[in-house]
């Protein structure tokens, strides 16, 4: 894939899109890219790790676990994707 | 096992000088792992033993770890030993942000405990700093890495000597977050139970054997299981994963057991089922599972069809389902009770539905009545007993349901500075587990915790039993389900619900869940005979889960007594919620209809 593409914005704009495809229950706010994973979502733990590993198959790059810890947002989750790419760049 | 090491800190000296094997870590998907040797683990834990001592630990203390990294956390668990110190682990906040909630029960935990030191990282240690104000005991919060820098290479710990009988570490159970237990167990508790897993009877673990676990090591099977057994035997090797590496891709567990060639490997019933749901071939190019010898499932209720799911979907790739090793455990007996047949592979016991309801686990006649597989657990160790009694204390005979008590050398000492539920626990020389089961020509078989059984017109039901059947239904978010009873007096009977999570993309239309619920309840009443009063069908991950991510009965029971589980269901289940709510004697419930919540 060709790495300039993937901007923060467009990582979110996927992770967009990748919710609206599974998200079962519409969150009573509108997503955005403050939206908390487990709070405003209603994931739980093992289907937020479920997004991150589809994400990382979307895009061939692995997260370290490390990066995993401080995930709260949606916004989160597109930095440490960002992240990954700079680490499989490197 | 070399006689005469009668502690855990002589079974790591007396693997001091092996250079060549010991523990490997995983730390990155796309890293080679780190290797430690037995002789390289005895000089960091040597090390961490001193710079404990620098901070003022000493022989009793409590220290609390909280250490995401495997190699850390078994560096410091060893050198609280060596200090003659008593480890606390905790579990690390996992992650997205739960830090509140996290906070308070790891608050709970070190205070019960007295933990004067807690070690952590760097990452975790800036959300700990609400800590201080919590634990009177508290002096200091370190990182690991600033703690060893203190003292040099080659520290060593000045005058411990480490006995049986002495406190090796306190293992925290889950339970009531803010009335948790530290389970107490000495060298003396752990050598004996460590003995039985590997001895003969057990897993024949030897100098050449291999492991591998992604469990966390502040549970008892991570730690017990694969950091202090396999020091014991000396094996050869035990790869560790870091447990959210699995969570997120768990075919890093079976790619790993093909990689390392590892013979032995555990885990909880749910993680069988997640490989099988989740796993996709592409990811499992060139796998080879043949080699693994051990595969054990515990910790947690198991279910037959699980496992069988789990063999026949990876058989392709040379698992063998006779390595398939359910086994029954908990933390008060340090560890393990009993085993199945090693190499023998899934055993169940086909039983009368109708006549389990009643407490007798009868074999099942014909294809028609409802029939149960119960997994055969296999039998208790050489020198522990176990028994079956009834609610009165007295023993059952072969295929009478009641409750499993145990006793023996790998019995706790009790729960730390809690004499008051210790005494519960323990009576007469037995350890009340609070789980119901039956012995049938001498094998175990586990129904389920007593506290949740479910009694319709004195037949018992399982709600593990109701769970999986409900969970078998097309549209249902499978393992995502609870079973629970509420007395009600105008029933004059228990009122019986299951709340089940919706499968994502499960449409939610009015008229689809009522359709589903009907299924469910069909489901049961064909399978168990038992007529389910109410099914709450809820969005994806709307039931309450502990820390280590089991379902929570009783706080569902509560959340639907209060009137907050079910937000999205139909106005005519609400109404029937309510009549039930002014019907009920509990107290919970009257708190709710006074509009005062109970608090936590």
């Amino acid at each position: 894939m060709n790495q300039a593409t993937h901007s923060h914005e467009s990582v979110l704009a996927q992770i967009f899109a990748y919710l609206d495809e599974h998200l079962q229950q519409r969150p009573v706010a509108p997503i955005s890219a403050q939206s908390r994973l487990i709070a405003d979502l209603g994931l739980d733990s093992l289907q937020s790790f479920e997004m991150v590993a589809d994400l990382e198959d979307h895009y061939g790059v692995t997260v370290a676990m490390e990066a995993l810890q401080g995930v709260t947002t949606l916004d989160d989750v597109a930095r440490v994707i960002v992240d990954a790419f700079a680490g499989r760049a490197s | 096992m070399t006689a005469g090491v009668t502690t855990l800190t002589a079974a790591l000296a007396a693997v001091a000088g092996h250079e060549s094997t010991g523990y490997s870590h995983l730390r990155h998907e796309q890293q080679p792992p780190v290797f430690l040797s037995y002789a390289e683990m005895w000089r960091r834990a040597q090390r961490s033993a001193a710079a404990l001592q620098a901070m003022g630990v000493r022989r009793g203390d409590r220290v609390g770890l909280i250490l995401p990294d495997s190699a850390e956390f078994i560096d410091d668990i060893f050198g609280a030993m060596l200090a003659g110190a008593i480890a606390v682990p905790v579990y690390p906040p996992m992650n997205l942000g739960q830090f509140d909630s996290y906070l308070a029960n790891t608050t709970h935990i070190l205070r019960q405990a007295g933990c004067s030191v807690v070690i952590t990282d760097a990452q975790v240690r800036p959300i700990l700093g609400k800590l201080m104000s919590g634990v009177p005991e508290l002096r200091v919060i370190e990182t690991h890495a600033a703690a060893i820098k203190a003292v040099p290479v080659g520290a060593e710990p000045a005058g411990v000597t480490v006995g049986p009988d002495d406190v090796a570490f306190l293992q925290f159970t889950s339970g009531s977050t803010s009335r948790p237990k530290g389970v107490t167990l000495t060298h003396a508790n752990l050598m004996a139970n460590i003995a039985a897993i590997g001895g003969g009877a057990g897993l024949q673990i030897s100098r050449e054997s291999s492991g591998l676990s992604w469990l966390p090591l502040y549970h008892d099977m991570g730690l017990i299981g694969f950091v202090f057994a396999p020091i014991v035997y000396g094996v050869r090797s035990i790869r560790f994963i870091p447990p959210l590496m699995f969570l997120k891709r768990p075919s890093i567990w079976l790619r790993q057991l093909s990689e390392t060639g590892a013979e032995i490997t555990f885990a909880p019933n749910f993680a069988y089922g997640l490989c099988t749901t989740r796993v996709k071939d592409s990811e499992l190019v060139g796998v080879d599972l043949s080699r693994l010898r051990v595969a054990g499932c515990g910790a947690e209720p198991i279910q037959h069809g699980t496992l069988r799911a789990f063999a026949d979907r990876f058989a392709p790739f040379g698992f063998r389902g006779d390595a398939l090793l359910p086994c029954y455990g908990m933390a008060e007996h340090s560890l393990a009770v009993t085993f199945g047949e090693v190499a023998g592979g899934l055993k169940a016991d086909r039983v009368d539905a109708a006549a389990l309801a009643l407490g007798r686990a009868e074999p099942a006649g014909g294809d028609e009545a409802p029939a149960l597989a119960v997994v055969c657990c296999g039998r208790a160790f050489a020198e522990h007993g176990l028994r079956i009694v009834d609610d009165a204390g007295e023993p059952l005979a072969e295929r009478q349901v009641g409750h499993i008590e145990l006793r023996g050398p790998s019995v706790m000492r009790g729960y730390w500075n809690d004499p008051e539920r210790t005494a519960e626990a323990l009576h007469a020389g037995w350890l009340r587990t609070g789980d119901l089961g039956y012995l049938a020509d001498g094998e175990l078989y586990v129904c389920g915790r007593s506290k949740d059984l479910i009694i319709i017109n004195g037949r018992n039901y399982h709600p593990q039993d109701l769970e999986w059947q409900a969970s078998q239904v097309e549209g249902v978010r499978r393992g995502n389900v609870i079973a629970f009873g509420i007395h009600d007096p105008a029933l004059g009977r228990e009122y019986v619900v299951v709340a089940a999570e919706l499968r994502q993309g499960e449409a939610a239309t009015e008229a689809a869940t009522a359709a589903l619920a009907a299924r469910v309840q069909a489901q049961i009443l064909e399978a168990l005979a038992l007529r389910v009063d109410e099914v709450v069908l809820l969005p994806p991950g709307s039931l309450p889960k502990t820390s280590s991510g089991k379902l929570q009965r009783s706080k569902g029971a509560e959340m639907f007594a209060r009137g907050e589980l079910g937000d999205g269901v139909g106005p005519a289940s609400k109404l029937g919620l309510l009549r039930h709510l002014a019907a009920s004697r509990w107290g919970f419930i009257k708190a709710a209809l006074g509009g005062t919540k109970r608090g936590e």
